[in-house]
């Protein structure tokens, strides 16, 4: 059955353990639709509650880098899950 | 009967396979939208917003446009040290940035924790001006207010408030808002901080609770 399959959209938030992206994938098979969710989480380097005030910033700032670099993948088609 | 045995009523018998959203004017004015959308949620961790700063909630990948809305955000600001934050009522602002916007710079909506407490007429701002507090609470020897909304509005309001009388300053809030606004490409959510005063911050927790449409 010939399918397609396309990111439908990708989210971004600060989440309590990491920095979080949401890929939403639209499967096309046939005439049937649905969608796939796949969830990354590029943990901090230490728990946010626990930090220093003035740290919390600097410590979401890279999560979110890193999580950019695996994002990159995922925009040019590599990562695709099955 | 398939698309295709339709009498052509409208022009538009050749689409097949629709994805998107189908519109149907309904003979009352109103437009249907044939999709909804598939709710999902964002709660984000520690937020921590120095003066004059904003902090991400919530974005899209401006990369992969996608069509949504935002249901509800909720917000939970609140200290710990009775020093060196901002107000949580005057100087907290929820910005929603939406499509164009998300790349201008500029909010296509703000609204002031203190504007979330009109939608509840203002219940916890009048009682303040009048000492009406439901109770106190003592944090490092420092007694502050505490305010507890007796009714909340169905589209949001405050419902928690500390007050810190002797400094005239909110040192705490919880709030929620139901927005249904909607973005066609991107979106981006954030709290700013309004407080010239780099020093004084704001801290807090979120959640955002939007869909994209199928």
């Amino acid at each position: 059955m010939a399918s397609t399959r396309e990111v439908m959209a990708i989210v971004r938030y600060p989440g309590r353990n990491g920095y979080i992206a949401e890929i939403f994938y639209r499967i096309k098979e046939e005439n049937r639709v649905r969608i796939v969710t796949e969830r990354i989480i590029e943990p901090y380097e230490a728990n946010l509650d626990k930090l220093p005030l003035d740290r919390i910033r600097w410590v979401k700032e890279n999560a979110r880098k890193r999580l950019e670099q695996k994002l990159k993948k995922v925009r040019k088609g590599d990562d695709l899950p099955v | 009967m398939s698309v295709r045995d339709l009498p052509d009523w409208t022009g538009y018998s050749e689409v097949e396979n629709v994805y998107g959203d189908v519109k149907i004017y309904t003979p009352s004015g109103l437009w249907v939208v044939g999709s909804d959308i598939i709710t999902a949620r964002a709660v984000s961790g520690t937020l921590l917003v120095a003066g004059g700063y904003e902090d991400d909630i919530f974005a899209t990948d401006p990369s992969v446009p996608t069509r949504g809305r935002i249901r509800q955000i909720g917000l939970d600001l609140w200290k710990f040290k009775p020093a060196g934050y901002a107000d949580a009522f005057n100087d907290a602002i929820l910005r929603i940035y939406l499509d164009d916007d998300v790349d201008a710079g500029k909010p296509t909506i703000e609204m002031y924790v203190w504007d979330i407490d009109l939608l509840n007429g203002g219940e916890i701002v009048n009682r303040v001006h009048r000492q009406l507090y439901d109770t106190t609470i003592t944090v490092d020897s420092n007694t502050w207010e505490v305010y507890y909304a007796r009714n909340v509005s169905q589209r949001g309001g405050v419902t928690v408030a500390y007050y810190d009388r002797p400094n005239l300053i909110y040192m705490g809030a919880s709030c929620w808002i139901s927005l249904d606004c909607e973005w066609l490409e991107k979106v981006k959510v954030a709290l700013y901080n309004k407080n010239p005063n780099p020093d004084l911050k704001l801290y807090g927790h979120a959640v955002v609770l939007y869909g994209l449409y199928p």
